[in-house]
């Protein structure tokens, strides 16, 4: 599938040759692990969705490093900071999602069986309606779905997402996502994470790992699933939403759409683990899920190139879109009917909530931000020491979160990075000097809202906040000259910087039209989106006045009544 | 500039347009936006802006969706920019301040970035459907 992906490749061989170097017990060339003859299953118990069973094949990838890593990885990234108990990994987000992607597959299979024959006829080539292929090519595809949900989370580095926007910088892994995002049709799914846990399941190391697998527990009584393999590609697919034939579309969705298994998942665990009373009805969920033909359009005939790489004999078909007429493929995708709308509306404000209370709280905030500074500026110190890009790629993926403790942060010879690291590491963040929303009723709001609408567009966002941040830094120069040659050097000594979140977003739900959807975003984006001013406690003072500064330069309102509401003060 | 033109600033420009040539400007149905800027990126020479040829569109939907424009839409009416019409969410409403800041920016462009909007006005005209043509 790979054969035309050169970068994609790249990343896999370096997955494939770090692994065998650092876990030559489970990826190298004499690999003798699994170690003792393996049970068909094992149960698991979380705290969430209860007793679980596990597979062989599961079992075998869950005891092996690339997943044990997880359980060193918080969730929720630095969120423990605010709230303690907010001490849950992507270990067991990881087991969440396999549990839940398969009750939906189940759910599915009960309610469509007919369907699914179908689909499977189709795929499978069977001539007839031929119960015990049916049956043995549905566990082989819920063993596909549930290894990809096993895997889904292991392109993770150091506090989760909090590292992400700093290594999908690193050129080689932003040339690979675009060569992924050409070969699955879209750019959906492929953040750098995204793009490594495609690799990781696309690896020797994990294909290797399950044939072992598969000779430890063949002598075991009553072993099952041992006549059929996984098909890895379509594993790999999945994880970005993806499917190796386009009936198959469904399972993609389960994994990574709207309505995934991912985030229904990570919506209650994280409410739960800090204490927020978040609900949504999963039985519900469970009861009206639904599988629906539907096409997908094919620009540019990427589907096509996708499925001739995969071997799927498809054809597409001509339909009309707006006045133009495109090629498009028949799809199974994964729906909610109107029936459901009340478990959307769940799901969305859950949602909205924990991005108000958790993601964009002000603290998690500070310390997200104060780490991304760091992650920066130690890449940097590497590139100084002309380490190669294939190194960094590789220090990301074998940091965890006790990685701040080591030679890289605390005990690093620089020393920006040892201070820094010594800052968060203690828990001495950066305070909230400023707090700007869009919805303004200032005789001036038409500019604040004008800056809103230039940062709700992605590609000005970057640009937009590098150029404040360098404002605010040329203003703290000229209060106070001592703070370094630069504006650059002014903003890192003071730990000041304009941040931005990613606004959250309500993915494309067809219910949208049965229930307000955006009187709900509306509502979060103007009353729970900020765009904050950060500043150390000990330069909060010249960081307002610098601020206000360079912000009333910038974006044009000038009067201070404006900025002292802004303001956030302490007494 | 045309090549200074961004995605917003052309999403801007053509509902100002739209509604200056009594055009609905549709809004929960995304698709009419998403299939101009599929045409714009394919068929506008004319004073073309670079951003068109970065923009990506994905195979997973009815039509080409491009997901950069989708949080633009979006993003103008969740930051209190623009309004949408209660309780349907067909249309996009432009608040009056709106309309003269817009149109303000607008004075300011060069010929070239007047007719690729120009283009962008008639390829609308074909992919909007008109009011009767919705409530048909």
């Amino acid at each position: 599938m790979l054969r035309e992906s050169p970068k994609l490749r790249s990343v896999v061989a370096i997955l494939d040759c770090h692994l065998s170097r650092e876990h030559p017990e489970f990826f190298g060339n004499s690999a003798s692990r699994p170690y003792s003859p393996l049970k068909p299953y094992k149960v698991v118990h979380d705290s969430l969705w209860g007793t679980n069973r596990f597979t062989w094949r599961e079992l075998a990838l869950i005891d092996s490093p690339i997943i044990q890593r997880l359980r060193h990885i918080h969730q929720t990234g630095l969120a423990y900071y605010v709230y303690p108990s907010a001490q849950h990994t992507r270990f067991e987000h990881t087991l969440g999602v396999v549990t839940i992607a398969s009750r939906i597959f189940d759910a599915l299979s009960e309610r469509y069986s007919k369907t699914l024959a179908t689909i499977i006829n189709e795929i499978f080539g069977h001539k007839e309606a031929d119960e015990k292929k049916t049956v043995s090519a549905l566990a082989k595809l819920k063993q596909e779905l549930r290894l990809a949900a096993l895997l889904h989370d292991t392109g993770h580095s150091l506090f989760s997402h909090a590292s992400e926007k700093v290594y999908s910088e690193i050129g080689l892994l932003k040339r690979a996502g675009e060569e992924l995002s050409d070969l699955i049709a879209k750019e959906k799914g492929v953040g750098a994470g995204e793009v490594l846990s495609f690799c990781f399941a696309s690896t020797q190391a994990v294909s290797g790992l399950l044939d072992r697998a598969r000779q430890k527990v063949a002598g075991e009584e009553g072993a099952p699933d041992l006549h059929w393999e996984v098909d890895l590609s379509n594993v790999a697919l999945m994880i970005v939403g993806s499917a190796r034939h386009q009936y198959l579309q469904f399972l993609g969705d389960i994994i990574s759409s709207g309505l995934d298994a991912d985030k229904l998942d990570y919506l209650l665990r994280d409410a739960l683990s800090t204490g927020l009373p978040l609900r949504y009805d999963l039985e519900r969920y469970l009861y009206t899920v639904t599988i629906e033909k539907d096409y997908m359009v094919d620009q540019d005939a990427r589907l096509k190139q996708l499925y001739r790489k995969t071997k799927a004999s498809v054809a597409p078909q001509p339909r009309a879109a707006g006045t133009l007429k495109l090629a498009t493929y028949d799809a199974y995708r994964l729906k909610l009917p109107p029936r459901a709308t009340n478990t959307m509306e769940q799901i969305i404000i859950s949602k909205m909530m924990l991005f108000s209370y958790i993601y964009h709280h002000q603290k998690v905030r500070a310390a997200e931000g104060l780490l991304e500074k760091l992650l920066i500026r130690l890449v940097s110190y590497w590139r100084q020491e002309k380490m190669t890009e294939e190194r960094m790629l590789l220090n990301f993926l074998d940091f965890t979160d006790a990685s701040i403790l080591g030679r890289d942060f605390l005990s690093s010879p620089s020393r920006d990075i040892k201070e820094t690291s010594y800052r968060l590491n203690f828990r001495i963040l950066p305070r909230e000097v400023y707090r700007f929303s869009s919805a303004v009723s200032h005789a001036e709001g038409k500019l604040v809202k004008r800056l809103f609408r230039r940062l709700k567009e992605r590609g000005k966002r970057v640009s937009i906040v590098r150029d404040l941040d360098q404002a605010i830094g040329e203003e703290l120069l000229l209060l106070e000259p001592s703070l370094g040659n630069s504006w650059a050097d002014a903003l890192w000594k003071t730990g000041v910087w304009i941040d931005a979140p990613k606004p959250p977003q309500v993915e494309e739900v067809e219910l949208a039209g049965e229930f307000p959807i955006e009187e709900w975003t509306e509502a979060y984006h103007a009353h729970r989106y900020y765009v904050r001013v950060y500043a150390y406690s000990e330069h909060v003072k010249i960081a307002a006045r610098a601020a206000r500064a360079a912000l009333k330069r910038k974006i044009g309102v000038q009067t201070d009544d404006f900025y002292e509401a802004c303001r956030r003060k302490r007494d | 500039m045309a090549d200074e033109l961004s995605l917003g600033d052309v999403v801007c420009q053509l509902a100002l347009l739209m509604k200056r040539n009594n055009l609905p400007i549709g809004f929960k149905d995304e698709a009419p936006w998403h299939l101009l800027f599929y045409r714009l990126k394919r068929e506008a020479k004319q004073g073309r802006p670079g951003f068109l040829d970065h923009l990506r569109f994905d195979s997973d939907a009815r039509y080409p969706r491009c997901r950069e424009l989708s949080e633009f839409l979006h993003g103008l009416h969740t930051a209190c920019i623009v309004d949408v019409a209660n309780p349907s969410f067909e249309e996009m409403i432009l608040p009056d301040d709106v309309m003269s800041d817009w149109e303000q920016e607008r004075s300011a462009l060069d010929t070239k970035s007047k007719s690729f909007l120009a283009q962008g006005l008639e390829i609308a005209k074909e992919e909007f459907p008109l009011k009767q043509e919705v409530n048909a």
